[in-house]
């Protein structure tokens, strides 16, 4: 068996055989009675679960993905939108960064009762939360990558007598694209670990919801069951990223790579 | 086709004032091939982002024959976009002409055909060797239909073989096109070997020196090179 293959399987098998033990080691402290089931629910128990209950579990999933997607896109687009116009007009720069740097340090989830004043019970307060969660990293990115836009790249275009709108769009974006890339992936984490914080207090909507109703009752493998469910769904996002970013986003990296 | 009238410009940094050019003047004829020799740091580029329009001077102006000149620069380093394959590359300068779609088309395949990358069109720049970024660098410039065509050194990151390829190539392209060329350069022999006229240029602040026709050069031989290369030998660097 040569090298290559012996490290893809090392590379599954090692992975594989760990979580295999942790369950078993789980459900052997349970069973045995050294935690109650009520606290840590055995590993079978939260699997039985998921059967009795995996229609709530999917309108759950995706209710949150909504949220996440609704407020993810909107945030990102304000962000990259705002953020070429500060990292390009020092004008717009001096006098909007401040405010936004005090706001940015607000942590997220304080908002919250704000948007539940000012639009009452809802999605609007959780996909707010959602928009803020995914607003300022992809902001802060973008204005770092459009000021150091190589200026031989805006030379360039100046000499073709190029405008500035189509040097914005044709130049100053891509030429910033590595650095919003990467604005946009820490944006997509924030999101998925603030939208069902934000789903959790408003009790019972998405995953969040689902936790935090089942919490209530006492229903800890429905609540363990949420928590994996949301680690298996940051997991695929996060992937389905790195899948978008390689062959879409920045293909001439791709290549490079 | 281009008169340079007294063109001065003077930097502020914190070392002070610095006089880069002082009172620049010459002409470029039609179909001119007008080499600008001057030492590493002289104000060549500095003179080439005046004429393009890209640096206003401090005195002095720059006449062309018609208004809207078209004075794309080829510089010395690629400068291609990364994001965009050669073929964009290519057709980059034409977003402001708002030119049919099969038109900008019909003009890639002319370019691509004079510059001999036909099969390189979908390529990153980065996926192209020195010669072949400058030839595309070369190919976006003239797609525009230039004026004048502007070259800031743009062989020297290349090899010296490499470098005698595209010289040739550029010869055979404006030997096509008519097209006049100032060309920047601080190889005497390029200077004397390709062009049609040599502005010599002196250093700190940089001032026209000496006015050469090449022809004569060829007929004197070395000697004119050696006092070229006097000339430079002399400044201060």
């Amino acid at each position: 068996m040569n090298k290559i293959k012996l490290l893809k399987i090392k590379g599954l098998a090692y992975p594989l055989g760990s979580i295999v033990l942790l369950l078993i080691i789980w459900e052997s402290i349970v069973k045995l009675g050294f935690v109650k089931s009520i606290f840590l629910p055995p590993p079978s128990a939260v699997f039985l679960s998921l059967l009795g209950n995996y229609e709530y579990l999917i309108i759950s999933i995706l209710i949150t993905l909504k949220h996440i997607a609704i407020g993810y896109f909107i945030g990102v687009l304000l962000a990259v939108f705002l953020g070429i116009l500060i990292g390009w007009y020092k004008n717009i720069d001096l006098s909007i960064s401040p405010i936004l740097l005090i706001i940015s340090t607000i942590p997220i989830v304080t908002f919250f009762p704000l948007f539940i004043l000012w639009f009452g019970l809802g999605i609007t307060p959780i996909i707010l939360c959602a928009v803020i969660a995914a607003f300022f990293p992809t902001l802060s990115a973008t204005v770092s990558g459009v000021k150091k836009v190589n200026k031989d790249y805006i030379e360039v275009a100046k000499n073709f007598n190029m405008d500035e709108k189509r040097i914005l769009i044709k130049v100053i974006l891509p030429a910033s694209l590595p650095y919003i890339t990467n604005g946009l992936r820490l944006s997509i984490q924030l999101t998925f670990l603030i939208t069902p914080v934000a789903e959790m207090l408003m009790g019972d909507v998405g995953l969040g919801g689902f936790i935090w109703k089942n919490a209530d009752l006492f229903r800890t493998e429905l609540v363990i069951l949420g928590q994996i469910t949301l680690g298996v769904m940051g997991l695929s996002l996060f992937k389905i990223f790195d899948l978008v970013e390689k062959n879409y986003i920045l293909p001439w990296m791709r290549i490079k790579k | 086709m281009l008169k340079v009238k007294n063109i001065s410009k003077i930097f502020d940094n914190k070392a002070g004032k610095i006089h880069v050019l002082n009172d620049i003047n010459f002409e470029l004829h039609k179909s001119e091939f007008l080499a600008m020799l001057g030492s590493s740091g002289c104000g060549k580029t500095t003179l080439l982002k005046i004429i393009s329009g890209l640096e206003k001077p401090d005195s002095g102006k720059v006449v062309f024959q018609h208004k809207n000149c078209k004075t794309p620069i080829v510089w010395q380093e690629h400068r291609l976009l990364p994001w965009y394959t050669v073929k964009q590359n290519i057709v980059f300068g034409l977003e402001m002409n708002n030119i049919e779609k099969s038109e900008t088309e019909k003009k890639l395949k002319k370019y691509i055909n004079l510059i001999k990358l036909n099969g390189f069109e979908d390529y990153y720049p980065f996926q192209l060797s020195g010669g072949m970024q400058q030839r595309v660098a070369i190919a976006r410039a003239m797609i525009i239909e230039p004026d004048i065509l502007l070259m800031d050194e743009p062989f020297s990151s290349v090899d010296y073989h490499t470098k005698m390829i595209l010289f040739n190539e550029l010869k055979r392209i404006q030997k096509i096109t008519k097209l006049p060329i100032i060309y920047v350069t601080h190889d005497t022999r390029d200077a004397i070997s390709f062009a049609d006229r040599v502005i010599v240029l002196s250093s700190k602040p940089t001032k026209v020196q000496k006015i050469i026709d090449t022809k004569e050069i060829k007929l004197l031989s070395m000697p004119m090179e050696k006092e070229i290369c006097g000339l430079l030998e002399g400044q201060t660097l």
